[in-house]
C-alpha cells in the first residue's frame, strides 16, 4: 500500500550510494534543501510539492536512464542545462511552479524524442520556444505563466499527438498559425494574455476533439 | 436486500465519503497537501518489539538520551585510544546524571553500554547496584571508562598485565589512560608475555569505582572483568580483528567520513549508532552485504524525520526486519531499488471524478490508490 507520510528534512548525500536505486518517489512531503546527486540507475524521481531548493538539474546531470522527472511545486532555481538532451529515455519532465528565474528552454530539448509531457508553467522561464521542440512528440505542453517571448515556431505544430496546450500569460507575439489545424487531438488550448495578433485560423474547425479554446485573438468573421 | 449486503453498501458509502472529505480538504489549493497534518498515527519505531507502539517523539527522546550516553562513552574511549590525558567533561556528566533516574533511560543504558551478549569480547553486567543519581562526576566517568575498557578487552582477567598498571594516581582533574587498547595479536596477548599498552591508573577519587589497579584486587564488583580468551584466532589488521565499531567505520567510511559517523548530531551519526548498538539485526560489518544500504536508509530516516516526529508512519523502519520490508522500500535481488513515501492516498480517486485545473496537475492527481483501482480498471 502506498505510504502516507510527512518527511521533513533534507535528502542525505548517502542516497547516491544506493547503487540499484531506480525509483525515488517522495511527493507531497516537507523535504527541504538541495536535491543531492543520484545514482545512474535512477529512472523515476518524483519530488513534487516539497520545499526543496537549489539547482536540481545539476544533481540529475548524466542520468541517462531517467524516464520520469517530477520536480514541480518547490523552490528550485538555476538553469535548464543543455545536457538535458542526454536524457534520451525521458517521458515526463515536470518542473513547473519553481523559480528558474532567467532560465530558458534549451534547443537540446528537441533531442528528447520520447518525451510526452512537458510541464514548466509558473516557473519564471524566459526566452523563446526553440524550433527544435518540433522534433519531439509531445502530448501535453503546459508553459503558461512565464516570460516566453517571440513567435510560436511553426515547427511546434509537428507535435501531432498534442492534446493539452497552455501558453497563456506569456509575452508571445505573432499569429496563431493555421498549422494548428494539424493537431487534431487537441482538447484544451489556452493562448490568452499574450501579444498575439491576427485572426484565428479557419483550420481550427478540424479540431473535433477541442473542448476549450481560450484566446484573445479575434475570430476571422 | 440482505443485512450483509446492506452492511457492504454502507461500508462502500462510508469509504466514498471519506475520499470526498479528504479531497475537498486538500484540493482547495495546489499546495494544500503540504499543510501540517493534525492526525498522528502510532508508529512502529521500536528498539525492540515491545516498544513498537512508541510514539515518534517519545522514541526519539529516549533514543537521543541513549545517544548522548553513548557519545560520552565514545569520547572517553577516543581520548584513551589516542593517549591523551582525559579531561573531565563535567557538563556532559551532569547532563547524563540528570537523566539517569529515568527508568527507560536506564534500560537504554543497559542496552547500549552493557552489551547484549553479542559483543566479541563479552557482555558486561549492568551496574545494577549503582546509584546513578548520587554518583559524582568522577565516579560516573570512571564507570563509563570501565565499561568501555572491558568491552574492548583492555582489562584481561589474567594477572599478567604490564608494569604500567601500578602508576601513581593522577591529579584530580586528569587521569592517564591506556594509549590504545591492546592488539589481539599473539605478541600483545598478556598471557604470552607480550607487552600491553599501559593499563589505567587508579582513580583520582577514593570513592569512585576503581579500575583494577592491581590484577588481584578489582574494586568494582558490579563491573566484573571479562574473561580473556587467548585462543581467539585473529589476523592482525583484518576486519575480524577489529571492534564492531571500527569494523563499521571501515565498512562505511567510503560513504561517509568518519568524523561525520562519529557525530551523533548528524543523521549519519545517528544512523551509525543505531547500526552499532540498537539494530537488533546486528549485521556483521565484515561479511554483510546489506550493511551499506541499511545504513543509508537509516540515514535517510533520520535526515527526513525532523525532531523525530515528522513521519506519520514508519512501519518496519529501524526494526530488526530486513530493510527491504520497511514501508515504502522496494528491492530487487536484495538491493534497494525504490523508496516510495508519498502523501495523498486518494488523489487518483478524486481526479477520476472531479475537474482538476490543468495548472495544478501534478503526479499526485494521477496517483492510483489501491482502494480506487476498480474505478480505473473500468476506463
Amino acid at each position: 500500500m502506498t505510504a502516507e507520510n510527512n518527511l521533513d528534512g533534507s535528502l542525505p548525500l548517502e542516497l547516491s550510494f544506493l547503487s540499484s536505486l531506480s525509483v525515488l518517489d517522495l511527493p507531497g512531503n516537507s523535504l527541504k534543501g538541495d536535491l543531492v546527486p543520484m545514482p545512474a540507475t535512477l529512472t523515476f524521481v518524483d519530488l513534487e510539492m516539497n520545499r526543496m531548493r537549489g539547482a536540481p538539474f545539476d544533481a540529475l546531470a548524466g542520468l541517462r536512464n531517467l524516464e520520469i522527472v517530477h520536480l514541480s511545486t518547490n523552490g528550485f532555481t538555476g538553469i535548464i542545462p543543455s545536457d538535458i538532451g542526454e536524457w534520451s529515455a525521458l517521458k515526463e519532465l515536470w518542473f513547473a511552479d519553481n523559480r528558474f528565474q532567467g532560465a530558458t528552454i534549451p534547443s537540446e530539448i528537441g533531442k528528447l524524442e520520447n518525451l510526452k509531457t512537458l510541464f514548466l508553467y509558473n516557473a519564471q522561464i524566459g526566452g523563446s520556444i526553440p524550433s527544435e521542440i518540433g522534433n519531439m512528440d509531445l502530448e501535453e505542453f503546459l508553459a503558461n505563466n512565464n516570460q516566453l517571448s517571440k513567435e510560436i515556431p511553426p515547427e511546434f505544430y509537428n507535435n501531432k499527438g498534442l492534446t493539452l496546450l497552455r501558453l497563456d500569460s506569456n509575452s508571445l507575439s505573432g499569429t496563431i498559425s493555421s498549422l494548428i489545424g494539424n493537431l487534431v487531438d487537441l482538447t484544451d488550448v489556452f493562448l490568452s494574455n499574450n501579444t498575439l495578433s491576427g485572426t484565428l485560423p479557419v483550420t481550427l474547425l478540424r479540431l473535433t476533439s477541442l473542448g476549450k479554446f481560450v484566446s484573445t485573438t479575434i475570430l476571422p468573421i | 436486500m440482505s443485512s450483509q449486503t446492506k452492511r457492504l453498501v454502507t461500508l462502500l458509502l462510508v469509504l466514498f465519503l471519506i475520499n470526498c472529505t479528504s479531497y475537498f480538504g486538500a484540493a482547495s489549493a495546489a499546495g494544500a497537501i503540504r499543510r501540517k497534518r493534525k492526525k498522528k498515527y502510532v508508529i512502529a519505531l521500536p528498539l525492540s518489539s515491545e516498544s513498537s507502539h512508541t510514539k515518534p517523539h517519545a522514541y526519539h527522546t529516549n533514543y537521543l538520551q541513549a545517544v548522548n550516553t553513548k557519545y560520552l562513552a565514545r569520547k572517553l574511549k577516543k581520548k584513551s585510544n589516542t593517549g591523551n590525558m582525559m579531561s573531565r567533561s563535567s557538563s556532559s556528566i551532569k547532563l547524563e546524571r540528570s537523566r539517569a533516574g529515568d527508568h527507560q533511560t536506564y534500560e537504554l543504558y543497559r542496552k547500549i553500554d552493557y552489551g547484549n551478549g553479542s559483543n566479541a569480547v563479552g557482555a558486561v553486567e549492568p551496574p545494577t547496584a549503582m546509584d546513578w543519581d548520587n554518583m559524582s562526576n568522577e565516579e560516573l566517568e570512571e564507570v563509563f571508562f570501565e565499561i568501555q575498557m572491558q568491552r574492548q578487552g583492555s582489562y584481561p582477567s589474567s594477572p599478567t598485565t604490564g608494569g604500567s598498571d601500578t602508576e601513581e594516581p593522577s591529579s584530580s582533574t586528569t587521569t592517564p589512560r591506556p594509549t590504545r587498547r591492546p592488539s589481539l595479536s599473539p605478541e600483545a596477548r598478556p598471557d604470552s608475555g607480550g607487552s600491553v599498552p599501559s593499563a589505567p591508573s587508579t582513580p583520582s577519587s577514593p570513592s569512585a569505582p576503581t579500575a583494577p589497579s592491581t590484577p588481584s584486587a578489582p574494586s568494582t564488583p558490579s563491573v566484573p572483568t571479562v574473561p580473556f580468551n587467548p585462543t581467539t584466532p585473529t589476523t592482525p589488521g583484518s576486519c575480524e580483528d577489529m571492534s564492531r565499531q571500527d569494523g563499521l567505520i571501515m565498512a562505511l567510511e567510503g560513504i561517509t567520513e568518519e568524523t561525520t559517523l562519529m557525530n551523533p548530531d548528524t543523521p549519519q551519526g545517528l544512523a551509525f549508532l543505531w547500526l552499532e548498538e540498537i539494530d537488533p539485526l546486528q549485521v556483521d560489518p565484515c561479511t554483510s552485504d546489506q550493511l551499506e544500504q541499511r545504513y543509508i536508509l537509516a540515514t535517510f530516516y533520520y535526515a527526513t524525520n525532523a525532531n523525530g516526529s515528522s513521519w506519520t508512519s514508519a512501519t518496519g523502519w529501524l526494526t530488526e526486519a530486513d530493510e527491504c520490508s520497511w514501508m515504502g522500500v522496494t528491492c530487487q535481488g536484495g538491493q534497494v531499488s525504490g523508496i516510495e513515501l508519498r502523501t495523498c492516498l486518494f488523489c487518483s480517486f478524486l481526479y477520476f471524478f472531479t475537474f482538476v485545473p490543468l495548472q495544478t496537475k501534478t503526479s499526485l492527481n494521477s496517483l492510483q490508490a489501491p482502494l480506487c483501482l476498480f474505478l480505473h480498471d473500468t476506463s
